[in-house]
Formats: structure tokens, sequence, C-alpha cells
């Protein structure tokens, strides 16, 4: 009875360690990127807007500092670039479990789940979903009280070894956008405007990234 | 040539007046005023346009440009410009007849339609000055203060985006079928001129059928649904669809079409009335 308890209690504590102990060397394989300007390609496809795709500059300095520069207007998530880095430069501040594995791009992930420790914080909740053979997060999760959820993929390619990802995939909600009919209407206007409940409930924003320029 | 001469001398006549400028001042007075506001808080009523949004997206870039400005004052100056236009076109005939002008007019060697058609195209001249000058204080002086950027159109089914280098094409559009707009106006009061001896009923008439048929076309009963489409009122605000992508065409074209009907039938009602107005009296 006691080799069965001591089993389980060791098999739980080595589970619990294995998450955080993959979890820091996401961290220090983040923290040798000290600095990079990134070409970048921004193709929204959100409803209710329309936009073109967006050539912009992306200057990256660690620890989570991104600096956007496009020619004209482009819509990013409302913490930009940033969620992740964010996570990464606070890692003591979290405890991370493991929460399963998923079958992602063709690979085998496991999904790390980090809690924050703080219960008054903005982040509710992240799932990261790992490649822990090649080191690589190739999905993530990240709800926080300000800006709900946000689903991010990520996709490599030349810079993997770097952990930089060559095209980001993020999902945004849309449910809460609202025009103000006030300003939006034409007060001559008779075509009716789209139903709003055949308006799409989610949508992407694509960005491609290329020419990494590490310093 | 008689016929030019006849149009020179209207539009000396309109430059004479000194309620001819009277528009010009005012839209040069409700552009600076609207300029300085948007210099001063502009961005507090873009964030009120974007803050639905901004709960999950963000903004990148410069928002508040010499383009959207040109847009904003277009928006709030195109309804009122009708009553600039039709303080000085609704004269044309009225003016003449109550000063008794109009009989030393008919009387000279030239022909009633000519002499109707001149006006016409004076009244239609002053109009396009009208909309050159809006034009040149909404979108070349906004893109001095404020600079050149993408344009942000908040639509009834959503928010367009339109890069800097795809707008001015769209102004351009947008102000040709502004101006087609406001020639049904001219027409308008000029047709109702030919109805009166007196500068301010035409004037005061125009403005109540653009009312009433704004009323109309603003009211959502279905027994106005049938003549909802035919009301040159309704085609007013067409300018705006040049900023819709993707650019709906046939709808610009059926604008363009109902205007260019209002104004041939206005010329004809107004060419029959002055045919038989009896300038004796």
């Amino acid at each position: 009875m006691r080799l069965i308890l001591a089993f389980i209690l060791l098999s739980f504590g080595l589970r619990a360690e294995e998450p955080t102990a993959l979890f820091m060397k996401l961290v220090k394989k983040f923290q040798t990127v000290k600095s990079y300007e990134v070409q970048a390609t921004i193709k929204p496809n959100i409803p209710l807007i329309r936009i073109l795709p967006v050539k912009a500059k992306v200057s990256f300095t660690y620890p989570s500092n991104f600096q956007i520069q496009a020619a004209g207007i482009s819509i990013l998530p409302k913490n930009g670039f940033s969620e992740l880095p964010k996570l990464f430069g606070q890692e003591e501040k979290f405890t991370a479990i493991a929460t399963g594995t998923e079958n992602l791009q063709g690979r085998d992930t496991e999904i790390i789940t980090l809690l924050p420790l703080d219960n008054e914080g903005d982040l509710v909740l992240a799932k990261l979903w790992v490649d822990a053979a090649r080191l690589l997060i190739l999905k993530s999760q990240v709800t926080t009280r300000t800006n709900g959820t946000l689903v991010s993929d990520y996709f490599y390619g030349n810079s993997a070894s770097k952990g930089l990802p060559d095209r980001m995939l993020v999902t945004v909600e849309v449910k809460k956008f609202k025009i103000p009919k006030g300003l939006a209407t034409d007060i001559n206007r008779y075509s009716q405007a789209e139903d709003p409940s055949k308006i799409k409930k989610k949508g992407t924003i694509e960005v491609l990234f290329s020419n990494y320029q590490i310093r | 040539m008689i016929f030019l001469r006849s149009t020179r001398n209207e539009l000396i006549k309109i430059a004479l007046k000194p309620r001819s400028y009277l528009g010009l001042a005012a839209i040069t007075g409700l552009v600076g005023i609207i300029l300085f506001a948007l210099k001063a808080d502009g961005m507090s009523m873009i964030s009120f346009v974007t803050s639905s949004f901004e709960q999950t997206l963000r903004f990148e870039g410069n928002l508040l440009n010499g383009n959207l400005v040109a847009f904003i004052v277009l928006q709030m100056l195109i309804v009122h410009i009708p009553l600039l236009v039709a303080l000085v076109t609704g004269d044309l005939i009225s003016g003449e007849a109550a000063m008794g002008t109009l009989r030393l007019l008919v009387s000279k060697p030239i022909s009633r339609t000519q002499l109707l058609l001149s006006k016409f195209l004076a009244g239609g001249i002053y109009t396009l000055l009208i909309v050159l000058w809006l034009g040149f204080l909404a979108v070349i002086v906004g893109q001095w203060l404020f600079g050149i950027g993408d344009l942000m159109v908040l639509n009834s089914d959503g928010l367009v985006i339109l890069q800097a280098n795809d707008v001015n094409w769209r102004y351009a559009g947008g102000f040709c079928v502004a101006f087609l707009a406001l020639l049904t106006v001219s027409s308008l009061s000029i047709t109702l001129s030919c109805f009166s001896d007196n500068s301010i009923g035409p004037i005061v008439s125009t403005m109540a059928i653009i009312l009433l048929f704004t009323i109309i076309g603003t009211l959502d009963v279905p027994i106005f649904d049938p003549i909802r489409p035919y009301l040159f009122t309704t085609h007013m605000a067409s300018w705006r669809s040049f900023f819709e992508d993707p650019l709906p065409w046939e709808s610009i074209q059926k604008s363009i079409y109902i205007l260019l009907g209002h104004n041939l039938l206005l010329i004809g009602i107004s060419l029959f009335t002055f045919h038989r107005k009896d300038i004796t009296v």
C-alpha cells in the first residue's frame, strides 16, 4: 500500500516538474534573441472590417517591446505581438501544469497551462501547445481580463532555430463589435445593411514575416 | 452666340449680388471651424467610432489624416449646401420679376428658351463653383493641414479602410455626383422661381421640398417604399457610395440616371411655364 502511494505521489511530482522545466526551456530560448527587425505583411480578415493587406516593419527589443511602422493604417490584435513575450518576461509569476497532448500541424505537442499566482493580475489563463522536440510554440491561447481570449497559431520556417515564426494566425472574437448607427447610417440610405445574425463571430489576422534581421 | 452672351450676363448678375458670396463665406467659415475642432480634439471623435473595435483590436498608423478630415467635412456640410445654392439660384427668375427687369429682358432679341437655359447654365456654373470651393477647402487644405494617409470610413455595414493612393479618384467621382445632386437643387429652385414673382418663395419652397422628401426617405413606413428610390433626395448622399468597397457601380449609375432625369424634367417644366409666363403684370 505504501509503495502504491509513493508511486502515485512520485508520478504527480514528476508530471508537475516536467511542464515547468519545459516552460523554462522556452523562456531561455526566447531570451537568446535580444532584438530583431522583420518585414511583415498583415492580412486582416475580420467581419465588419474591409482592409487590404498592409506591409510593415516590425522591430523587437527584449523583453517585450514591439514597434510597428506601416505606410498606412494596419489592424493588429489589441496587444500587438507582445502576448507571448509578456508571459516569458514574468515566468516566476505562473504555475505551469501539463494538461494533455495534441497533434498540431502534423506534430505531437504538449499542452502547458499557465496559471497566475496572483489573482489580481490581468492574466486569467494561458495555454501553450509546445512542440517539445523542437522547443517551439505552435499555438497559444491567452485569456486576460481586459482583452478576452486570443488564440494564435504559429508556423515556422527558416528562423525556427531562434523560435521566430514565419507565419502567425491570430483568431479574434468580434461578437462585441457594434457600429454606431448615428454616425454610420446615411440619412438617405434605403438599402438594408447585412443581417447581424449572419455576421461571423470570429475573425483572423494573418501576419507573414520575412527577412529577419537578428541583432 | 447670343446664348453665351446671355449666360455671361447672368454670371455677371450673380457675381454682383452680395448673397452670392454668402455661400462661399459660409462654407469657408464652417470648414475652418471643423478643421480647427478636428485639429484640437479629432482623436476623441475617432475613438468614439473605433471604441467598439478597440476592445479586441488595435489600429496602427495615422488615423486622423487629411483624407479622413475631408470626408468628415463633406459628410457634415453636404447636407447644408442646398440652402446656399438655392439662395442664389432661386432668385434668378423671380428676382427679375420682382424688380421688373424680366419684361425688359424678354423684350430683347433672345428667345425665352435661350434666356431660361442661360439662367440654368449660369446657376449650374455657380453650383460648380460652390462644389469646387468646398472640395478645395476639404481635400486640399485638409491634406495640407493633416497630411495624407489611409481613409477609414464607417458605413452602416462596417468599417472600410481605403489606401491613400486609392482615395483621390473616389473624391473626384464623389464630387461629380455631389455636383449633380446640387445641380438638381439648382434646377428645382429655378423651376420654382418661374412660378413666383418674389425671391423668398422659391428659396423657402426648395428647402421645404428637400426637407419633405428627406423625411419621406428616412421614415421607415412601407407605404413610401415604392416612391423612395425615385426621390432625388434619396440620391443626394450617393457621393458616399464612392467610398465603399467594392464600388456599388450599379447603385451609383442608378443615382446618376435619376438625378439627370430630375434635371431634364425640371428644365422641361420650367420651359413650359416660362413660355406661358405673363410678364405684362
